[in-house]
């Protein structure tokens, strides 16, 4: 773990990466005791550029941008972990399961996440939000169940190799339980480039829920969510840019933040990194 | 490194050539005097009458292509006028309809109009069309006792008739054209109009040529391009390089157009016509709930009074829409102004102490408010919900696929919606009759009126009366009753706007259905 931070530190990808989110989660904590409420509306003060008193301007009702952006964060980031948190789950069951039994239901599972891939994600996860019906748990849902085959896969191979190393068969010939087996030997020595995934996941998750937002499937007005913000200003962009460049921005900040930290992880995890250190 | 440069400039001369001629076609055509290009958002859906929808584009093409015996006459649409008929007169029980034909009119393909062609098309579009089975359907027998003359009789007395006939199902076509082409007459259609067709390119354009033997003169355009631009920004770029002439707001049943109405109003090239729809929308509740805060009047009004009406159509609708008081918009012939003073008008104290006074407590009630997609109706619910908020109701907003939200609207399950209707005839009975007859409660998204034995006669007295004074009479009552129920919050209704470059003259666009005829029109 000392060597994980060591290694970390010297990266300056991964410092920036860490910097831009520290950023945003110090906004998203404290930043909402600090504005005024994001959903109350004030005609007289619509479309304002940005200026003193809306430091990042007013949309089309009136409400203030910056305190927008410092409360939707906390959905948006929230969804982005949740998302993942979620698919992880799901896919690193299955994955796991699939790799460490073999044989016909390795065969089963991993057919179904075939099938599952085949689709282009936000297609499948635009035709399961419009199933479930449209609000942000539903869309949060649909973007985990699409997301999860990616960790199946991933979760798959891993057990598969580490299922092959010396260690695992001692454990099989002390005749412990499978289950723990797979819990304490396998899963827990497969984790590394899980990890890696579902930070590189995080950013997808973010842009999938917001374009489920954007498309009118994720949250609902007058949640103050980014992509929902994004989709709800983009009518005003050519007249006041600022309504919508502001969620775009936070977007693009965020989900930046966490691709810098995962390609960073990924180059931790990294074998031939290992034998050259 | 030179036979790239050269090879970069082929490709994108090429891409350039591409890209610009047929624009500069466009531009060119649009610039002459004589030729009008309309760009449209999609593809008109049919050309003919027969199976009409009431589709924005095709019924509009159908209108300038083909005449109806009777139009609505602008700009007020309170009375019609003879097109195809000359003169009609009604029976006293409001069930025979005698009309007399213009004679030497022809058909664009030379065949002459007659009574005969009246009844071929009237028949064929109600064996074709299930749309007008309660309308056209009521026909019992057409008579044609000459050549100009033809009898219309109903089975029962149904004043919006004539209405009826001023519609584009109502088009009279060329019985010899569509004997001959069949099927292809949808994308080959041949009327009386003041326009021939001439060509058709799905999803891409139509093309109008004059008629120049117009019964009321030629119209002065030599030619009408419809085309197809679905992207509402490059409609207006087109718009503002004078690539089209005129854009239409079919985009404003979801997206307010006040962005554009800004960018225009400071652009000399551009015009913006706005004319009065009778396009209603609503909050409404679901009146036929048996139990819950809403089947308490108080409650309906109250919370009817917490919206701030004027605050919405200036703040969100930027003057693009007007303000409505009760089941009719104040354009339509029956409106009775008596309602403007019953109908709640914004006052959240009163509103908060109504709810005391029913004995709710705001903050136990926490309302799912359904809404149709498009950022109009998220705009909307917004604002709605921050007035509910007001006077302490939370409001969730729930925006929902169209099928999927029809379906749960017809079923009953929900409490408060929001909603609209727009009038495909110009009658009172188009929103009254279904909005509000608690018999027709399920039939489609309406306001699901509990039975009340009286107002539902009144509402099927007023459909039948042939007297149009007792008919207004009995609209004037119906109104009044029913802005006392409060059935729902009756919000706004949108403006027809049509942006068109600043040398185009003498359109009219007409309220119900909204749709432009070109006949008189000119550019300079």
């Amino acid at each position: 773990m000392r060597e994980l931070i060591h290694f970390l530190r010297r990266n300056t990808l991964a410092m920036v990466g860490s910097g831009i989110l520290g950023a945003l989660l110090l906004a998203v904590l404290i930043g909402p005791f600090l504005v005024q409420s994001p959903t109350a509306i004030d005609m007289s003060a619509k479309l304002l550029p940005p200026g003193p008193g809306h430091w990042l301007g007013t949309d089309s009702f009136g409400r203030d941008m910056l305190a927008r952006l410092v409360h939707g964060g906390r959905y948006t980031l929230a969804i982005g972990i949740l998302v993942v948190g979620i698919a992880f789950a799901i896919g690193v069951f299955f994955g796991v399961v699939a790799g460490f039994t073999g044989g016909w239901l390795d065969t089963l599972i991993m057919r179904i996440v075939d099938a599952m891939l085949s689709f282009p994600a936000l297609v499948l996860a635009i035709a399961l939000a419009a199933a479930f019906g449209p609000s942000l748990e539903n869309a949060m849902i649909a973007v985990a169940i699409t997301m999860a085959p990616q960790f199946a896969r991933v979760a798959r191979s891993q057990a598969l190799a580490v299922s092959s190393r010396l260690y695992v068969d001692a454990a099989h010939a002390l005749g412990l339980p499978r289950r723990r087996i797979l819990l304490r030997y396998v899963l827990i020595n497969a984790i590394g480039p899980l990890l890696v995934q579902a930070s590189l996941n995080v950013g997808s998750a973010i842009l999938q829920t917001a374009s489920l937002g954007f498309l009118g499937l994720g949250a609902q007005p007058p949640m103050p969510e980014w992509g929902a913000d994004v989709s709800a200003n983009l009518a005003f962009a050519r007249s006041s840019p600022w309504t919508a460049l502001g969620p775009g921005f936070a977007i693009l900040l965020a989900v930046l933040s966490f691709n810098l930290i995962g390609d960073s992880l990924a180059d931790w995890f990294n074998p031939r990194r290992r034998s050259q250190s | 490194m030179k036979l790239t440069r050269r090879l970069f400039g082929v490709v994108s001369g090429a891409a350039l050539a591409m890209g610009t001629v047929p624009f500069a076609a466009q531009v060119a055509q649009a610039q002459e005097s004589s030729t009008l290009v309309i760009a449209v958002p999609s593809d008109p859906a049919g050309l003919e009458p027969g199976i009409n929808k009431a589709e924005p584009i095709g019924s509009e093409i159908i209108l300038n292509v083909f005449d109806t015996l009777v139009a609505w006459q602008a700009p007020d649409f309170a009375e019609l006028e003879g097109r195809l008929a000359t003169e009609w007169s009604v029976s006293e029980d409001g069930m025979t309809f005698d009309f007399t034909l213009r004679d030497g009119v022809v058909f664009h393909d030379g065949t002459p109009f007659n009574a005969e062609a009246v009844k071929f098309s009237i028949e064929r579009t109600v064996e074709m069309n299930p749309y007008v089975e309660a309308s056209l359907g009521l026909i019992e027998s057409i008579e044609t006792p000459s050549e100009t003359e033809v009898v219309f009789t109903l089975s029962r007395p149904y004043p919006a008739f004539l209405s009826i006939l001023a519609q584009p199902q109502s088009a009279i076509v060329s019985p010899t054209a569509v004997g001959e082409l069949g099927d292809d007459f949808a994308t080959n259609p041949v009327g009386t109009g003041p326009f021939k067709f001439r060509a058709y390119q799905a999803d891409t354009r139509v093309v109008l040529d004059a008629n120049a033997d117009y019964y009321r003169g030629a119209p002065k355009l030599e030619r009408l391009i419809y085309t197809i631009i679905p992207e509402a920004s490059t409609r207006r770029l087109e718009l503002e390089n004078g690539g089209v002439d005129i854009i239409q707001q079919a985009g404003q049943l979801s997206a307010v157009p006040s962005e554009e109405m800004a960018a225009f109003a400071e652009n000399d090239d551009i015009q913006i016509l706005e004319s009065p729809s009778q396009i209603i929308r609503q909050l409404e509740f679901n009146n036929s709930l048996t139990d819950g805060p809403f089947t308490d009047v108080r409650v309906r009004r109250a919370i009817a009074m917490a919206i701030d009406y004027d605050g919405l159509l200036s703040g969100v609708f930027d003057g693009t829409a007007e303000r409505v008081y009760g089941p009719l918009t104040s354009n339509s012939w029956a409106f009775d102004p008596e309602v403007m003073d019953l109908a709640p008008s914004y006052d959240p104290e009163a509103a908060k102490a109504l709810l005391a006074e029913a004995g709710v407590d705001p903050s136990d009630l926490t309302v799912k408010l359904y809404s149709f997609q498009g950022s109009l109706w998220g705009a909307v619910a917004t604002f709605v919900q921050a007035n509910l908020a007001d006077i302490g109701v939370n409001v969730e907003i729930a925006q929902t696929e169209f099928p999927s939200y029809r379906a749960l609207h017809v079923a009953g399950e929900w409490e408060m919606a929001l909603d609209g209707r727009q009038p495909w005839y110009n009658d009172p009975d188009a929103h009254v009759t279904i909005g509000y007859l608690s018999a027709l409660k399920n039939s489609a998204m309406t306001f699901r009126m509990p039975e009340n034995a009286e107002l539902d006669a009144k509402i099927l007295e007023a459909q039948g009366e042939a007297d149009m004074e007792k008919r207004k009479t009995l609209y004037g009552e119906i109104q009044k009753e029913i802005v006392e129920q409060v059935p729902g919050a009756y919000l706004f209704s949108p403006k027809l706007i049509v942006f068109a470059r600043s040398n185009v003259e003498g359109l009219v666009v007409n309220s119900a259905p909204p749709l432009n005829e070109y006949w008189s029109v000119s550019k300079n």
